[in-house]
Order: C-alpha cells, then structure tokens, then sequence
C-alpha cells in the first residue's frame, strides 16, 4: 500500500504537476479518512449509485457448464452502468470538498467518462472528458451519455487517439490549471496517489462481494474472475479476498492474436517494465521503449500498460492472469445473455469466458464469482455490428437516411 | 548593428535551440540544424521522439509522432548528433522521456553517450527524488544530469534540488505544457536568481528577442523550442513544395534562419 507496490508504482512525473500531486496527496490523507467525507459517501452509495450491488447465483449457466457454482457479481447495475461510479463520485466529492470548480477525465470505453459526467453534474461541478479520437467513434452512445449530463467532450487525436492518450492529454490540461481543477483518473494507475486512491474506493465491490457469499454459501468460493484494463475494478473486487485462500484470476484482452497490435495482454511475458505515464509497471512497449499500439474488441480494456498493485501481484502469482480473445469474449457475452437475461458489457465478458472455460473442470461443491463490472448497453453497436453485420449496417443506412430526410424537411 | 554587438559591455545571452530528432524527416531536421547554426544559436537541445510526451505540448507532439512514424529509431542517434555536431554546436543536450532510458537501462544509457560530445541528459519525467540512480550514474562522468524545475517551486523541493551533485538545471518558467507564449516578469526572475551556483537553462514559451534579453544575467541562456517547431511545420507543411523535396529543405532552411536570427540579434535600432 502507499506510493510502492514491490518496485512498481511511483510518481515519475515532471516537477510542474508536483504541486498538484503534492495537494491531493494531502487532501487523501486528511480528507477521505474524515467523518463527513465517509458519511456523504456512504449516504450516496447507497441512494445515488444503487449500493449493494447483487451477488447473483446462475442457475442456469451452472447447470449448463455442469461444474462449479457461479455466482455474478452485478456491479453493472450501478448507476451509470459500471463499476466506474465508485470511485467518479468519491474523486468529484473529493475534488468538491477541496474547493475545486471544475473536473477534468480522461476516458476510454466511456464508462468512466459518463460516471465521472454524472458525479459532476449531482455535485454541481462543471466537467470536461478527454477521449481518443478512435474510441470517440466507437463508443458514441456513452459520447452522447456524457453531453446529457452536461460535460463536454474533448476528442483527442495525438499518439494511437486510444486511452493512454486521453491520459496524456487530461495530465497536460491538469497542468495548465491545477488551481481550479482536479483531475479524476479512472482506474488504478497513474503517479501516486491515484492507484491508492482508487483502490480505496473500489475495495466496496469485494467488501460487498465477501459478505454476500458468505451468506449466500457458507464459504468463500475457490475462485474469482476480474477483466483486467488498467485494474480498477479487478482490484476492487480482489482486495477483500487477498488474505484469503481464494484463486483471484485477472483477465486480460487476448484480442485476435499475439503480434503486437492485435492484443492488450500485459502479464503474459510480452511486455516489460517500463515507467510511462507517471508510473512504473509493465507496458507493451519495443525494444526503443515506444508504447505498442494495442486491440481490444473492448475499448475498456485497450490500454498498453496495467496498474502497479496488479503488476506486482502478478510478478508474485498472487493474482494469476489469462487473456480471452475477442471472438470468445463475444460467445460468452451471448452465452450469459441467453442462459440468464444478463447483458455483459464486453470488458466484464472477458472474466466470463475465462470462467466458462475452467468451471466444467471444477468440482460441483466449488462456487466462483464472475464480475461484471459493467452492463452492455454501451457496446450495442460494436456487439450488434459483430453478431448481426449486414442487418444492422441495412438499419444504420436506413436510419441515416430517415435523419437526412427529417433535416431537409 | 554589427557595431552594437562588438560593445565589450554588450553580451547577448545564448540561447538554446530545440529540435526534434527525425523531424519534419532526415533532410528537413539537418536542413533546420545548420540554419539554427547560421543564424545564431549556439547551444542545441536535441529531442529523442517518445510515443507518450507527457510533458510536451501540441506542436512538440506532433512533431515527434511524426517522427516515429517516419521510422525514427534509437539506434538512428549517433547520426544525429554527427548532423549536430557538423552543424557547428559544441553544447549539446539530450532531451527525452524516462522510458526511453530505462528500457536501454539507465546507467547504459549515461555511458553511452559519455565522451560522444554530449554536455547534459534532460529527462523532465524523472523526479527529483525516485530518479532511477541517474544523478549518481552521471555524477562521475564528463556528461551531466540536468534536472527540470519549475518557478517558485515549494521550498521543500527546491531544497531537493540543492541536495543533487548537479551543476546545471533546466527552469521552466511557468506551470503548463510547452508550447504557449510566456511573460518574464521579476518573480520568475528572483527565482532564476535563487538558483545560485548552477547554470540555468530558462525555458518554457520563449519567442521573441524580448523575452530572451529579460532573462540576461538571470540565467546562462534562454531555451527555445516550440518556436521553432511551429516555423519548421509551417515550412514543412503538405501542400508546399511537395514534390521538390530540395526546394522543400530549403524553404525549412531559410525560415528556420530568419527565425533564428530574429532571436539571436539584437534589435535594430538598439
Ligand atoms: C465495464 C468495464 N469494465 C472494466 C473496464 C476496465 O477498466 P479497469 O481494468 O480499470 O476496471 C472498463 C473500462 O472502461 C469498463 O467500462
């Protein structure tokens, strides 16, 4: 815990963003462990973003696979559709107890960017989300979300125009006017303190998760399945579980093959260490030290680097780590629609298909939690245009013309 | 004008130039080093392209992803500084991201460019404190560590960077990326002044003559870099001299002079 996680983590930033770290190093540490930081906190978790989320036993996928029981955790159900809120709303009521006016993010799928657009626009700050050009395009729903919700949103088109350059350019808006603004990183990465910070306010999921099984079952389950991007929501629910002997299993995105540019997996000995983004930890990177492109089928998880507490407790084997390639990824994510009236969102169907693959091979008394960190609304178009290509272009065409039709009238 | 110069009391403050390694491609980055030469800057900041600048602004940026996409590699750098050198300069920094040095390793990285002409290694992503052994890699050698600051820095950090066994610094005067327009005023120059015993590279915004004369005898030379940038992508740009790829160089050649030029000598008039 704290500023190193073994020889990962860190702030290898440029002394222009010290002050501002500096400032919310203390805020952290004099503010959240307050009385009236926890209590607002808590009052909202529990009426704002729908806390407890449900441990879910599914029935029928355990019959089906016919091996362990699996259980789901719903965090999906959480307002704003992921595990994101958790820890949006903590950092904007942080950022508003601190007398910040304005919040800044940066976003990839989106699921942070809309939870972050919403905790502002509850706390009544105003909010601008940085997001890659690419990511922009494929993930226009949540674009759409994060205008309702008052925020603007700044398309970035320097490096891959993914998420490590929606990081970029949040850090560099962030320097230019740290007085007023704060800087809500979404996932378990970054300079110290934000990997700390997040985990904090994502351990709830594993909290949550612990005593539900514990009531449900009787016993801990063997195993637990997190999809791992940056590793907010893998830490969040594997922290209560780490003293524990339970197999936490982190998963990553194997995309559509090896070669660099066609997957996101960082853990499985194509990476190396490296100190990028105010961080060290291991990067998909050559031989020069310049960041890989990466794929995913899931924006979430396409990111070239992973947060230090993971790296470290995947160096140590205390969190074991798989990747699921796109096209399993879909099959799981149809398999837990079908069998349960569950919609995945894509990142969160990664630990599906990596459970379904092991659980016909465990024992019946066994039980596991798949989490679903995010439901998958968000992912229609990239879900619909994969599964139902021609007929879904057919209704973007149509839908286009019906538009243009409507503009000329 | 000439006459001016040649006042014994009047001694301009050097002033270091910035340029991308690979960038607008191998010709154009040639073309500006010998008109930064010629037109009178006399130190060189040479910028190793990094695919996650955290610390460069829009036109540095670009310029480097650029660069990278023309192919730039590390194992291209020995070239360059032979291009640099034959330009003229005999002051020459490195200036790159903490990555590039920690995939070579750090110490290889300071061993391999000592005795190769290189004065400093500018890294503004490496801390003052958690800085990978490098200020004591470059303690024993002929190259040295220079480390970045910012104006008016909390008193705690300043007092870190007098701990460093480090001769020179690199002050950014402002908070911010690079890339936007400066105003030198008296805080900025108290605090250059505060640096004692070191010799400081000031920097950060820095585009006009004025701003350069109201650093003299506050700081060892002024640091110029997105101007440059800029005048070289204008020059550079698609759309102009497209396929006379030597009226292309030229064209940098020329513009990246008279913009030097504009910096280096005193105004007429004086
Ligand atoms: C639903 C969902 N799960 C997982 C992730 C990946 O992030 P992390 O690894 O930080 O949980 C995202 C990121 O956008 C997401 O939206």
């Amino acid at each position: 815990m704290g500023k190193w996680f073994g020889e990962f983590g860190g702030q290898y930033v440029a002394e222009v963003l010290k002050p501002a770290l500096l400032e919310l190093e203390n805020a952290v540490s004099t503010i959240i462990p307050s009385k009236s930081f926890q209590d607002t906190y808590a009052a909202m978790l529990l009426e704002y973003v729908g806390r407890p989320t449900p441990l879910y036993f599914a029935e029928n996928l355990t019959r089906q696979l016919g091996g362990a029981k699996i259980y789901i955790k719903l965090e999906g159900l959480a307002n704003t559709g992921a595990h994101k809120i958790n820890n949006a709303l903590g950092q904007v009521l942080l950022a508003r107890t601190m007398g910040k006016r304005r919040v800044i993010a940066e976003t990839g799928a989106g699921q942070h960017g809309v939870a972050v657009a919403a905790a502002a626009a509850k706390l009544g700050l105003s909010c601008e989300v940085y997001m890659g050009e690419i990511d922009v395009q494929r993930q226009q729903p949540n674009v759409f979300l994060m205008r309702q919700f008052g925020a603007s949103v700044k398309p970035v088109a320097d490096g891959t125009r993914t998420l490590k350059d929606a990081v970029n350019a949040a850090l560099k808006e962030w320097v230019r006017d740290p007085d007023t603004t704060a800087y809500v990183l979404g996932s378990a990465l970054g300079p110290y303190p934000y990997p700390d910070m997040v985990r904090g306010f994502q351990r709830v999921i594993g909290d949550e998760t612990r005593r539900q099984v514990l009531d449900q079952t009787g016993r801990l389950p063997s195993e637990l399945f997190a999809c791992c991007g940056g590793g907010s929501n893998a830490i969040g629910i594997f922290t209560a579980f780490l003293d524990d002997p339970v197999r936490l299993t982190a998963v990553e995105a194997g995309g559509t093959g090896n070669a660099p540019g066609e997957h996101a997996s960082r853990m499985n000995g194509l990476s190396k260490t490296g100190i990028v983004e105010g961080y060290k930890s291991y990067f998909l990177q050559d031989d020069d030290g310049q960041i890989q492109p990466t794929h995913s089928i899931s924006a979430g998880l396409d990111y070239a680097g992973i947060g230090p507490e993971l790296a470290e407790l995947g160096r140590t084997g205390r969190v074991v780590f798989t990747s699921a390639r796109d096209g399993e990824v879909l099959a799981a994510f149809q398999q837990t629609a079908r069998s349960e009236g569950i919609l995945f969102a894509l990142e969160s169907a990664h630990a599906a298909a990596a459970a379904f693959k092991k659980v016909p091979h465990m024992d019946k008394n066994d039980s596991i939690v798949i989490h679903m960190s995010g439901r998958g609304d968000k992912d229609l178009f990239i879900t619909a245009g994969a599964l139902y290509t021609e007929e879904w272009a057919k209704f973007l065409r149509q839908e286009a013309d019906r538009l243009e039709r409507q503009a000329e009238r | 004008m000439i006459e001016e110069l040649q006042k014994p009391d009047y001694k301009p403050i050097p002033i270091m130039g910035h340029l991308v390694a690979g960038y607008p491609d191998r010709e154009g980055f040639t073309a500006a080093c010998r008109a930064m030469a010629d037109g009178g800057i006399e130190i060189l900041e040479l910028q190793l392209p990094f695919s996650d600048p955290t610390a460069d602004g829009p036109l540095n940026t670009e310029a480097g992803e650029t660069a990278l996409r023309n192919g730039f590699k590390m194992r291209d750098l020995p070239s360059y500084l032979d291009t640099v050198k034959a330009g003229g300069f005999d002051e020459i920094h490195i200036m790159t991201y903490a990555n590039i040095l920690y995939r070579q390793g750090m110490k290889a990285f300071v061993d391999n460019l000592d005795d190769v002409g290189v004065t400093g290694i500018i890294i503004p992503d490496l801390p003052l404190e958690d800085e990978e052994g490098f200020y004591a890699y470059t303690a024993d050698k002929r190259i040295d560590a220079v480390p970045v600051v910012i104006v008016n820095m909390r008193s705690d950090r300043a007092d870190l960077l007098k701990s460093l066994p480090v001769s020179r610094c690199y002050a950014a005067l402002r908070q911010g990326v690079t890339g936007t327009r400066t105003i030198v005023e008296d805080k900025q120059l108290q605090f250059l002044d505060s640096l004692e015993n070191l010799r400081v590279y000031a920097g950060f915004g820095i585009t006009s003559r004025e701003q350069i004369e109201a650093l003299r005898g506050h700081a060892h030379a002024a640091v110029v870099g997105s101007y440059f940038t800029s005048i070289i992508r204008e020059a550079a740009r698609p759309g102009v001299n497209d396929d006379d790829s030597d009226s292309r160089t030229d064209a940098i050649y020329q513009k990246v002079k008279v913009g030097a030029r504009k910096l280096s000598e005193p105004e007429s008039g004086r």
